[in-house]
């Protein structure tokens, strides 16, 4: 427990020198700093719970398994960001958890488009594990973040929930700055758009 | 020299159209045909792109394009990222003067900073209990403590269950084995010792007798009696001798042959 109070006090660069020199209460610290922003992001991604956490693990395990190859000039918090928001990108194009979203289809843009493309659940009951997370994303926020496009909502989620500067979504997505900017403003347009509809 | 080399190249058409060919290949140009026809057929083609028409976008490609533009000037609406600076209170002096006579950016602006503010008080969520142990449960790490060890011992079983499982059975059978053979042997000495000088005694027995054998079986060879005769110990020594002086040469002149130039090893140290 002393080694954990002293990591809390210690950068994420420091974290990781620890960690590569085998110290499990670093591989710890890391996980602790980061499991609920990680798993944040990729629950709004995927908007499956039980999915979130498998991709979250896998997320962490390939991280901390390639950690030896971490170079330290870089953000950690930039390089996990990475490597979690290519495994959400991935598992929504494999299988396209966009069109079979709760919430409709994010193509559908008024209020009988989006009821004809929901999946109807309410006949068979909700789980326990689909009342919770109607319970988590429930709200008109996170239904308008759920019809985004999925490069919209990445970009969206990592500048305004998890604070992350343009330069380093740019980076982390492989995407132009300017570019950035653009899904960023339009992903504001259409959550405006979404949440006056949602209110009228 | 053939006529073809003195025709007129591709820069000399272009010049000859410009009004800039040289005086003595003007007068070639007006002697053949063949660079004359060219040059008719150069100069048509030019004249028929110039006058292609000019073809107009769709009518709001211009608006598509103001709305990716920085507004710059003082009177103009906020743009995009000016709302972006205005939510994080970097928006420059004049431009704020402009929002705050602007109806419309105003209205514009607060519905963005209502929105920033939702999304920044999106809460954290968590996942489910274990998830600590489950992530390390997939990374390798030194083992340096009993837990470690234990973790360690944990994903073996749950990686290959069925190899671990055939590894402990072997294990059970030859540690069971190993200690039944203890048993029985602190419980039997005697037996165990009864055994070993019976063998040892058997054992020389057995070895004498095969000596003896092959001792009486070299006798009765024609060719062992005559190299009785011929080894003597002088001669023995003799060979031994010749021998080890051909091998030591044979490894002097190996070194010599093999040792590489002066000039051409390699220095370690400057």
């Amino acid at each position: 427990m002393a080694d954990l109070t002293a990591l809390a006090s210690l950068s994420d660069q420091e974290v990781v020198l620890q960690a590569r020199d085998g110290l499990e209460a670093a591989y710890r610290e890391l996980i602790r700093r980061y499991e609920r922003p990680i798993f944040s992001l990729i629950y709004r991604m995927v908007r499956d719970r039980a999915l979130a956490e498998d991709l979250s693990q896998e997320t962490f395990i390939k991280a901390l398994n390639a950690i030896e190859s971490y170079r330290p000039e870089y953000k950690f918090s930039s390089w996990i960001f990475k490597i979690a928001n290519n495994a959400a990108i991935d598992q929504i194009r494999r299988r396209e958890l966009n069109t079979l979203s709760l919430d409709g289809s994010p193509h559908a843009t008024t209020p009988d488009e989006i009821e004809a493309t929901a999946l109807q659940v309410s006949a068979r009951g909700l789980s326990p594990l689909e009342a919770l997370e109607s319970q988590e994303l429930g709200g008109m926020i996170e239904k308008a973040i759920g019809r985004l496009r999925p490069e919209y909502r990445a970009c969206i989620l990592l500048r305004h929930v998890e604070g992350l500067a343009y330069e380093e979504i740019a980076e982390l997505m492989n995407l132009p700055l300017g570019t950035v900017k653009t899904y960023i403003h339009r992903a504001r347009n259409e959550l405006r758009d979404l949440l006056a509809h949602t209110r009228d | 020299m053939t006529d073809a080399l003195f025709h007129l190249g591709p820069d000399e058409f272009d010049l000859w159209i410009e009004g800039r060919l040289p005086a003595d290949r003007t007068s070639h140009l007006e002697t053949c045909p063949s660079c004359s026809a060219e040059a008719q057929q150069t100069r048509e083609l030019i004249q028929r792109l110039a006058s292609l028409p000019m073809v107009s976008p769709s009518a709001s490609m211009a608006d598509r394009v103001m709305r990716q533009v920085i507004v710059s000037q003082a009177g103009g609406h906020l743009s995009a990222e000016e709302l972006d600076l205005w939510t994080t209170g970097r928006l420059a002096g004049g431009r704020e003067e402009h929002l705050r006579a602007c109806a419309e950016c105003r209205a514009v602006a607060d519905a963005e900073r209502v929105l920033v503010r939702q999304l920044e008080a999106l809460p954290r969520l968590t996942p489910s209990a274990g998830f600590a142990e489950r992530v390390l449960d997939g990374v390798p790490l030194p083992v340096t403590s009993l837990a470690s060890a234990w973790r360690s011992w944990r994903r073996q079983v749950a990686s290959n269950p069925i190899g671990v499982g055939i590894a402990a059975s072997v294990a059970v059978i030859l540690g069971g084995a190993v200690a039944a053979s203890a048993a029985w042997a602190a419980g039997n000495q005697d037996i165990i010792l009864g055994v070993g000088s019976w063998l040892r005694t058997s054992g020389e027995l057995w070895a004498w007798q095969q000596l003896a054998v092959a001792q009486s079986f070299l006798d009765q060879q024609a060719w062992y009696g005559s190299l009785r005769t011929a080894v003597t110990p002088g001669r023995v020594a003799t060979a031994g001798t010749l021998i080890i002086g051909l091998y030591a040469g044979g490894v002097l002149a190996l070194r010599r042959l093999l040792a590489l130039p002066e000039s051409q090893v390699a220095r370690t140290s400057p």
